[in-house]
């Protein structure tokens, strides 16, 4: 604490998930200097994934915000711009209410997430939609309230919980894939195999290996999908969920390495700063259980790293780093994903159970279990956790000792 | 005996606390984890537990 007295300021950009956390967390852990958070979405916080869950059909209600707790007395510059970092002064510039602020802070979070990724061509047509944001999600609510046909371009999480949706309210859904399979990346052929039949069921249609050349306008706002084949897809709302980028546009000109998020150290220290953390979407860390640099956009790692880089910034971190061990949920109508470890570096896929809507995968290599994925199957999933740690702290032992 | 606290604004429906603990836990209209126990013991608490070290976002705390 000794860095950080009463009249210390540390400022959090980014009032998601990621930053209330580690505000609380600072507060939790006594910091009592001024803590400043700067948000652009006024809406902030509110649980981010229902943006493609309970969003698509409701309002944002006191049920999806999160409150900022009177208690944590957080100054909070909503909505807020951050237009530019310079570490050389340890400030930021903040555009609020059409005026421009030069903030100094002693201590900085980022946490300014993701934004989804945009279309290398013109997608400026009314139909055409993105999701990130609440603001987003009430933008293609009311797109799918008066739609017949979706087509959703990009077969990952989040294209398919919008389709698995629409197509559960009776909606005629089209999923766009590049890949010869959705998510394959994350599940591998067989398991995405079996997904995908379970979604196919679910009445959404797939065109995979399918590349888009194109949006046409065909008038009034009315997009059609050209795919690299020649077909046309037809439909009165598109939705492109083709990933996220992190959001470092504010951080460039200060030397820090932005290459897919911003660089940091084991305990989520910027690297090439001082006083400076990272959590959330932005960070890209080296994860000591792993043993490897990572990025990860899921709520769990969000929370967990929010508290870890509060922690790091006063100095009152585990000494071993922040280890965490991937998990991801995604609501695909009836179907619930969820997954623990990582399959990167399996050499053996085990499927443990298969039925019409309930999967159990395994992913396995030499020294044990690498992951779960579980289709309905919560707690089938979660309680293999253990045996996933053992295995990835058995791997760092052998390659330390290699070393 | 232990007390049962649950963190509902973390809760994210993953819905393993109540598929281990059906007893002491429950979903609410929202699908938001909340607790029908305040105080566990014996094997209900060992369920407790389990549905702890189950909850992806630590959002159920046991105390002692």
């Amino acid at each position: 604490m000794s860095q950080f007295g009463r009249t210390n300021r540390i400022v959090v950009v980014g009032g998601s998930i990621a930053g209330l956390t580690a505000a609380r967390e600072l507060r939790a852990c006594g910091f009592e200097g001024t803590l400043t958070v700067v948000d652009r979405d006024s809406s902030s916080p509110y649980r981010r994934p229902e943006v493609s869950k309970r969003l698509l059909l409701e309002e944002l209600q006191d049920r999806t915000r999160l409150a900022w707790p009177k208690e944590l007395e957080v100054e909070l510059l909503v909505p807020g711009e951050v237009a530019a970092l310079d570490l050389s002064s340890r400030a930021i510039t903040v555009d609020a209410q059409s005026a421009s602020t030069i903030l100094p802070f002693d201590g900085l979070v980022i946490a300014t997430g993701s934004r989804a990724r945009r279309l290398p061509f013109d997608a400026d047509i009314g139909n055409v939609h993105w999701l990130r944001t609440a603001g987003d999600a009430a933008k293609l609510r009311a797109a799918l309230a008066d739609c017949r046909r979706l087509c959703v371009i990009g077969g990952g999480l989040i294209g398919l919980e919008v389709a698995a949706l629409a197509a559960s309210h009776g909606k005629q859904v089209m999923v766009v894939e590049a890949a010869p399979l959705p998510v394959v990346g994350v599940l591998e052929p067989e398991p995405a195999t079996a997904h995908l039949q379970m979604l196919e069921a679910c009445g959404v249609q797939f065109r995979l290996g399918a590349n888009v050349s194109g949006l046409v306008d065909a008038g009034g706002g009315v997009a059609m999908v050209r795919l690299a084949s020649g077909e046309d897809i037809v439909a009165d709302a598109v939705l492109v969920a083709v990933g996220a980028a992190p959001e470092t546009g504010w951080l460039q000109g200060n030397g820090l390495d932005l290459t897919d998020g911003v660089l940091c150290d084991e305990h989520c220290a910027v690297i090439g700063a001082h006083s400076v953390v990272a959590c959330g979407d932005v960070a890209r860390w080296f994860n000591p259980l792993l043993g490897q640099r990572m990025r990860v956009e899921h709520w769990a790692n969000a929370i967990e790293q929010g508290r870890h880089a509060a922690r790091r910034m006063l100095g009152l971190h585990a000494s071993t780093g922040f280890s965490s061990v991937p998990y991801f949920w995604s609501d695909q109508a009836d179907l619930k994903l969820q997954m623990v470890g990582s399959s990167a570096g399996h050499d053996e896929v085990v499927i443990r159970e298969r039925g019409a809507k309930r999967l159990v995968v395994e992913y396995h290599s030499q020294q044990g279990l690498l992951a779960v994925l579980g289709v309905n199957a919560g707690a089938a999933v979660m309680s293999r956790r253990p045996e996933i740690v053992r295995t990835y702290l058995k791997r760092t032992a052998s390659e330390t000792a290699m070393a | 005996m232990a007390k049962v606290r649950v963190i509902p604004e973390l809760c994210i429906s993953s819905g393993n606390c109540v598929d281990v603990a059906g007893e002491v836990f429950d979903m609410d209209d929202d699908g938001l984890v909340v607790a029908h126990l305040e105080d566990v013991d014996g094997e209900l608490r060992d369920r407790a537990e389990q549905a702890a070290n189950l909850c992806p976002v630590q959002a159920i705390l046991l105390e002692d």
